[in-house]
């Protein structure tokens, strides 16, 4: 509704929305508000009926906060690190790649041969299989083998008139965006045994940075390539077409144009993803054990064995969502034009 | 010349001394050897692994990294490492329920383990019965479990709160020795416009509610006549969840809840502690960290006022076999070893398995164990006869009368002639899962005892056919100390 349409109303309609508003508000702002003044109550005085205001309902203690500084509740500092690093490393990496391919999805035609993707499959599950059956290879080494002689052929039997439909962008969009659509622990098993098997022949994934931020990349990219290609649709084509006709590369055109003119939707972009991963429970619980173990696995931690401790799970829950308010209020005026500009208008 | 040669002397002699104390400081010496143990997030049960890893590393040199997830993961973490075959963890800590899963990849105890004073020192009940399976000891209680009883003396002390409780029952106010006893102490303090409750239990899913209902229970269907029946019949595996004692346990449970505080139904047991802690309710029955919180002047109001005795029993016990209730010349206490208490034990495919043991036996050991059981937080409850023996341990927490009574009911719960075990299955989950579910449909009055109970056991019997009943009924009576059936 836009600012006119509102001062079109009357006192009386403009009073109601407001109410309105306020009450929205105030549902959306109480859970927040539970986890802060839960998080500085003892045991009795969570368990000892609701109480709402500090000093006057409660005495407020800072004992949750001082459980976990000490590590007496899991190892905040390393797992808050981690997150950190993961977090960050994954978004950065997602929006990066995510950027240029949805780049490319919008500026560039594609067209792949149904036949193509059959022949890719049938070479990927077929030369897997036989390689590990006949050839004697172990499984990282068959599925090593036959996943880039699959690609391999695949592109040059795109070349070739096979018959069948031939797929554009649009369905190579809608294939990045069905990744999204299966639930994560379809996957979660698989990628374990995966690593697991890589981790056979010496090259450590399972608790591992690399593997832990590979996986969020993956998982990131078709949320990055869906919002990134409505951002550059958007932007004027003239610009770039300007610069094609002297003669200036596409990486340039991208690198210099492209991607300044688009900066508000990448952060927006890189927040929402950097989001999504530094909340992420199920792959960081499947993928990782002692090193490299994140801040969503020691926060669900808190509901232990001897039942949940709201102030421990408060206290951390608070420490977890604290820097992503940070983040979001530094980068909000950006991602508030981003957000206009691109799909999520 | 001669200088230089004494100078080269003199630092051989110190070079050999150094060397000879770092060898005497680690001994054994496991310099350089990191153990993984897995458990669940702390600080209960991972602070007393830490405890041990302290004492450990000072012993041996070696470190321990603890490494902690959550509760509701710990079992599919623990499972997917053992049986991918990676050498992930030294050490695993689990609930005992768990064992029949985890066997296969567990190595056995060293036999030197096995015996000497420190192993003679763990009650029997551990030792003979909870360690054991098929004869063979894959794991280390590092926990004790049993529910004991908790009260407030201070009521139960008060000369007005007697008079006024023997006038309204006909008996002396004291720990209840039956559940109707029980139900009638909490009936009495039911005070709610004083904020003060009759008692508190968990009920609520996925908060540890059905070992509360299990020990309503115990007492009605754990019977000396016919062992190792409580759960199922130990010669058909027929479930015997929904037998007459079962009703019974169900019944006072379920009026057990009607006279708690008004969210009771919301219950886990952290939610219990804070509750008797916070001197919300008259008594409570629970695992022993019960009486350690409520003791505690940082995190209770009821600190010095605590009692403790065992869990009710009963002079009626339901015989599985005859189909008849049996009649007892006395009460019998119905202790009920909820849970069980953690085990600890060393994957097959540790890579350190020696250094794992050793680990196992500095942190099982009498004097850590011992500081474990009365450091707060740490959620290691008695089970070795010198946790109960030593009152002047106990003084650090406790007033001397508490800690007689808090040490007398564990020591005598565990010991207890009539002492029942919970139940170890494969597919523990899936039994406790549907016990869960008709449970809150019962509290809520959605369906009456005996349904719930009968919708218990016919799922209690598909899992058991599904999973194979004779695997089954082998694992049944290797957790409850039978002998295989022939």
């Amino acid at each position: 509704m836009s600012a006119k349409s509102v001062r079109g109303l009357s006192p009386w309609s403009r009073r109601f929305i407001a109410l309105g508003c306020l009450a929205w508000c105030l549902i959306t702002i109480f859970p927040l508000y539970w986890v802060v003044v839960t998080a500085f109550k003892t045991p009795p005085g969570v368990v000892g009926g609701p109480t709402y205001i500090p000093f006057v309902d409660f005495t407020p203690t800072l004992q949750p906060f001082i459980d976990l500084y000490e590590g007496i509740r899991g190892a905040f500092f390393h797992t808050f690190l981690n997150s950190t690093m993961v977090g960050f490393s994954a978004a950065l990496i997602a929006t990066a790649i995510g950027a240029m391919a949805a780049y490319a999805l919008v500026r560039f035609e594609f067209k792949v041969r149904l036949g193509a993707g059959l022949v890719f499959f049938a070479i990927a599950l077929g030369g897997y299989l036989a390689f590990n059956a006949y050839l004697g290879l172990t499984r990282p080494q068959a599925l090593l083998s036959a996943f880039p002689l699959a690609l391999l052929l695949s592109v040059i039997a795109n070349r070739l008139p096979l018959p069948g439909p031939i797929l554009g962008n649009e369905d190579i969009l809608f294939w990045f965006v069905s990744q999204r659509m299966f639930p994560p622990i379809v996957t979660a098993f698989a990628l374990y045994l995966l690593y697991s098997e890589i981790g056979r022949l010496g090259f450590q994934l399972i608790d591992s940075f690399v593997g832990l931020t590979l996986c969020y990349v993956a998982f990131s990219l078709p949320i990055v390539v869906w919002l990134m290609r409505d951002f550059f649709e958007a932007l004027p084509i003239e610009v770039e077409e300007a610069a094609m006709v002297d003669n200036v590369p596409s990486w340039r055109i991208f690198l210099g144009i492209v991607v300044p003119m688009s900066i508000n939707g990448l952060i927006a972009t890189f927040m929402i993803t950097l989001a999504f991963v530094w909340n992420e429970f199920l792959f960081a619980l499947f993928l990782t054990n002692s090193r490299w173990q994140t801040l969503p696995i020691l926060v669900a931690g808190q509901n232990s064995q001897r039942g949940d401790e709201w102030w421990a799970i408060s206290a951390a829950a608070l420490v977890a969502i604290v820097p992503m308010m940070v983040m979001a209020a530094l980068l909000s005026r950006m991602m508030r034009s981003g957000m206009l500009l691109g799909a999520i208008k | 010349m001669l200088r230089r040669t004494l100078l080269m002397l003199a630092t051989s002699l110190a070079t050999a001394c150094a060397v000879g104390q770092a060898q005497a400081a680690c001994s054994p010496d496991y310099s350089g050897v990191t153990l993984t143990v897995a458990t669940q997030t702390g600080p209960y049960i991972a602070s007393a692994l830490k405890l041990g890893a302290d004492e450990w590393s000072k012993k041996t040199c070696g470190k321990v990294n603890v490494v902690e997830f959550p509760w509701s993961e710990l079992y599919p973490k623990i499972a997917t490492s053992l049986t991918s075959g990676d050498a992930t963890f030294d050490m695993v800590s689990f609930a005992p329920a768990w064992l029949p899963d985890f066997v296969p990849y567990l190595s056995e105890m060293p036999k030197d383990m096995q015996s000497g004073k420190d192993w003679d020192d763990i009650e029997p009940a551990y030792r003979e019965r909870l360690m054991v399976w098929e004869g063979k000891i894959y794991s280390q209680s590092m926990d004790g479990d049993v529910h004991t009883y908790t009260y407030r003396k201070d009521l139960f002390d008060d000369a007005k709160e007697k008079e006024g409780f023997k006038a309204k029952y006909g008996y002396d106010l004291a720990p209840p020795k039956t559940w109707k006893q029980y139900l009638d102490i909490a009936e009495y303090f039911q005070r709610p416009d004083k904020g003060l409750w009759g008692t508190a239990e968990a009920f609520r899913r996925g908060g540890q509610q059905f070992w509360f209902f299990f020990s309503h229970a115990a007492a009605y269907t754990n019977n000396p006549n016919y062992p190792g029946a409580m759960f199922f019949d130990p010669e058909t595996m027929d479930a015997q969840i929904n037998n007459p004692g079962w009703v019974k346990g169900l019944e006072e449970y379920i009026r057990a809840s009607k006279l708690g505080p008004p969210n009771a139904l919301n219950f886990s047991f952290g939610e219990v502690n804070a509750a008797v802690a916070g001197g919300q309710v008259a008594e409570s029955i629970g695992w022993g960290d019960t009486g350690v919180i409520a003791a505690d002047p940082k995190q209770s109001k009821i600190s010095g006022k605590v009692g403790s005795a065992m869990l009710p029993g009963s002079d009626e016990i339901w015989n599985a076999k005859t189909k008849k209730w049996d009649k007892f010349p006395e009460v019998l206490p119905g202790p009920f070893m909820a849970f069980g208490g953690w085990q600890i034990a060393v994957p097959k495919s540790g890579k350190n398995q020696q250094a794992a043991w050793d680990y196992v036996k500095t942190l099982t050991s009498p004097e850590v164990s011992g500081q474990a059981a009365i450091t707060g937080g740490t959620g290691v409850n008695p089970y070795r006869k010198s946790h109960t023996a030593n009152l002047e341990l106990w003084s650090k927490i406790f007033t001397p009368q508490e800690a007689k009574e808090y040490l007398g009911a564990q020591a005598d719960s565990i010991n207890a002639k009539n002492v029942a075990l919970d139940m170890r299955l494969p597919g523990y989950f899936s039994y406790t899962e549907v016990v869960e579910i008709e449970l809150g449909k019962a509290l809520a009055g959605q369906t009456t005892p005996q349904a719930a109970l009968d919708a218990m056991a016919k799922e209690w019997n598909r899992l058991t056919d599904e999973f194979g009943r004779d695997k089954q009924l082998a694992a049944y009576r290797a957790a409850m100390g039978l002998p295989p059936k022939k």
